[in-house]
């Protein structure tokens, strides 16, 4: 979790080395997805920040397995929300926002 | 003004004195300008002062109520603005060096707000790069260095709040505004020994702020009490149709109460909230819960439910940060961040995919619910503010302050309201903090625990040494 939690306060799970906790697809995964980021970005990067991205990018896929992990049924909803625009207040009586002319 | 003792009074008390024509608003406001531009430095505190605004406002509010216009507690009373709300021709950094040279031609709706109830903005508060978005292994993760803790300025003040929490931590003004994502406020009000209060999300504006997590920031006070925290919190809340998040009319807004709450709060004592804390904290925090249940406060222990709720935060976070700082990732500038953490952990973001996103949104649908069963029991939940007291400037936060923050990303990742209070000092003299949530919305149970508790005791008046 670390590369997550890092952010903002800095609290996060004690870690032990990401790899020794990965499943065999959560490696594979975390190998080409380094391999992807390094391929785009690398060419920014000394050899240490590379190395250090490596160890991000592993240490983010172990939560990503707990997650997925976690069961769920088909009609949980994401929570979130797509809020309607334009809101009603914004059109006037013929649905339409004032100033703006239908197609010609 | 020559009394320094006044500039640590709450918000409430000034108010009374500047209501009644005791204290002028122009001298008070001269005062933390003075003190704020002499100390803010030993902090770090600042990133800019706005004096001139200052002074303009500070004239006005005296104006208005010499005229016998009185606005409101907040009428001529100063504060600080973290760094990453947009003020009208004043640099807004975010903290981070690529936006060193940012600017704003409109005010933030809290700014405005602060402004209609007639507060002074003195200065933008110093905060870590991008609120540590990007993630951060040092202190020093700002545009301005790392905050000092004025309660002994070897130890940071935390983040990413930073400044806000060491300006009123060291008087020098009342009140300071700050965001949380996940910890902001929280921590920087346990580590430096003030009241932090994180609203229900959606109930402040977030409009013209720098966003993070679009799914998850807030913004808050941080203040010497419950009770300023309340006032501050009344005049930012309110529905604004710039923040897609913003909650409806008659949701949004706040009202403090000033007498008791109808019952004593019940309070729910978290049994998990911290792996492992300091022992000196786990009994300030459990003498804290004492003294409210001598109170009347009925108390029991509870535990929080289990589940991937942190990696799912954690997941959120990541993603909405990547998206929100895509130019600034794709461009390579987020090499020119301070921190060697946050100069390359974007690419990592980048790399969850949008099915893990969802998945982590559709985790947090359950814990909502399952959170929310705990609040049928209880009014609030209690734990230890942090496990630990304030660490070294120097700590490697990524090794040293690596600690399960359950509570923190199941209060964040769901939006619950929260309050961090001082509860005690360590032995090497450093604050210790009990924080309470409750159910969303109710950001009046969090209140009226912290005030019940700081009003039968007194370690938020503890004042910092502050040499001359």
């Amino acid at each position: 979790m670390g590369v997550f939690a890092q952010a903002l306060a800095p609290s996060a799970p004690a870690q032990q080395p990401a790899a020794e906790k990965l499943s065999a697809a959560g490696q594979l995964e975390a190998d080409a997805k380094t391999r992807y980021a390094l391929a785009t970005y690398g060419s920014r990067l000394n050899e240490a920040q590379k190395k250090d991205l490596g160890r991000l990018i592993k240490e983010a896929v172990e939560p990503l397995e707990e997650l997925r992990k976690y069961a769920l049924k088909n009609g949980v909803q994401p929570a979130t929300v797509l809020r309607l625009y334009p809101e009603p207040h914004a059109l006037n009586a013929l649905g339409e926002r004032p100033g703006k002319r239908g197609g010609t | 003004m020559r009394n320094e003792g006044a500039l640590f009074l709450p918000v409430a008390e000034l108010a009374a004195r500047i209501k009644s024509r005791a204290l002028s608003p122009v001298d008070l406001t001269e005062f933390y300008l003075q003190r704020s531009e002499t100390l803010g430095p030993r902090y770090n505190a600042y990133v800019t002062l706005t004096a001139e605004r200052a002074r303009a406002a500070a004239q006005r509010a005296e104006r208005e109520i010499v005229a016998g216009h009185y606005r409101g507690p907040l009428h001529g009373i100063p504060y600080a603005a973290k760094d990453l709300l947009a003020v009208n021709g004043y640099p807004t950094t975010w903290g981070a060096a690529p936006f060193a040279n940012q600017r704003f031609d409109y005010d933030a709706t809290v700014i405005q707000k602060l402004d209609h109830a007639g507060a002074v903005l003195i200065g933008k508060a110093a905060m870590i790069e991008l609120a540590g978005g990007m993630g951060y292994r040092f202190a020093s993760a700002s545009l301005t260095g790392p905050a000092k803790n004025p309660w002994n300025t070897n130890c940071w003040t935390c983040g990413s709040s930073s400044g806000s929490a060491a300006i009123v931590a060291a008087g020098l003004a009342p009140f300071a505004i700050g965001t949380e994502t996940w910890g902001s406020i929280l921590c920087p009000s346990s580590f430096c020994g003030i009241t932090g209060l994180r609203p229900t999300f959606g109930r402040v504006s977030r409009w013209g702020a720098m966003a993070l997590a679009y799914s998850m920031d807030k913004i808050g006070p941080l203040a010497r009490t419950a009770e300023d925290a309340a006032l501050v919190l009344e005049a930012i809340a309110g529905p604004d149709p710039k923040d897609r998040s913003s909650l409806p009319p008659g949701q949004a807004e706040f009202h403090s109460a000033s007498g008791p709450p109808a019952r004593p709060p019940r309070i729910g004592r978290l049994t998990n909230a911290w792996q492992k804390a300091s022992p000196e904290i786990v009994a300030a925090a459990d003498a804290a819960l004492k003294v409210l249940e001598q109170h009347g406060c009925p108390i029991a222990d509870v535990e929080l439910p289990e589940g991937p709720w942190e990696d799912a935060g954690g997941v959120m976070v990541a993603v909405e940060c990547a998206s929100a700082f895509e130019d600034l990732i794709e461009s390579g500038d987020v090499a020119k961040l301070t921190d060697p953490l946050g100069q390359i952990n974007g690419y990592a973001y980048k790399q969850v995919s949008a099915a893990d996103y969802l998945q982590a949104l559709r985790v947090r649908e359950i814990l909502q619910e399952k959170i929310d069963t705990l609040f049928d029991k209880f009014d609030v939940i209690a734990a230890a503010g942090q496990p630990v007291t304030a660490t070294t400037l120097e700590t490697n936060l990524e090794t040293d302050l690596s600690f399960a923050d359950p509570l923190g990303g199941i209060g964040n990742l769901c939006g619950l309201p929260a309050i961090g209070v001082p509860c005690g000092f360590s032995s090497a003299g450093m604050p210790m903090g009990i924080q309470f949530l409750a159910r969303v919305r109710n950001d009046a149970a969090v209140i009226a625990t912290a005030r019940l508790y700081q009003q039968h005791t007194e370690w938020h008046k503890r004042r910092p040494p502050i040499p001359d």
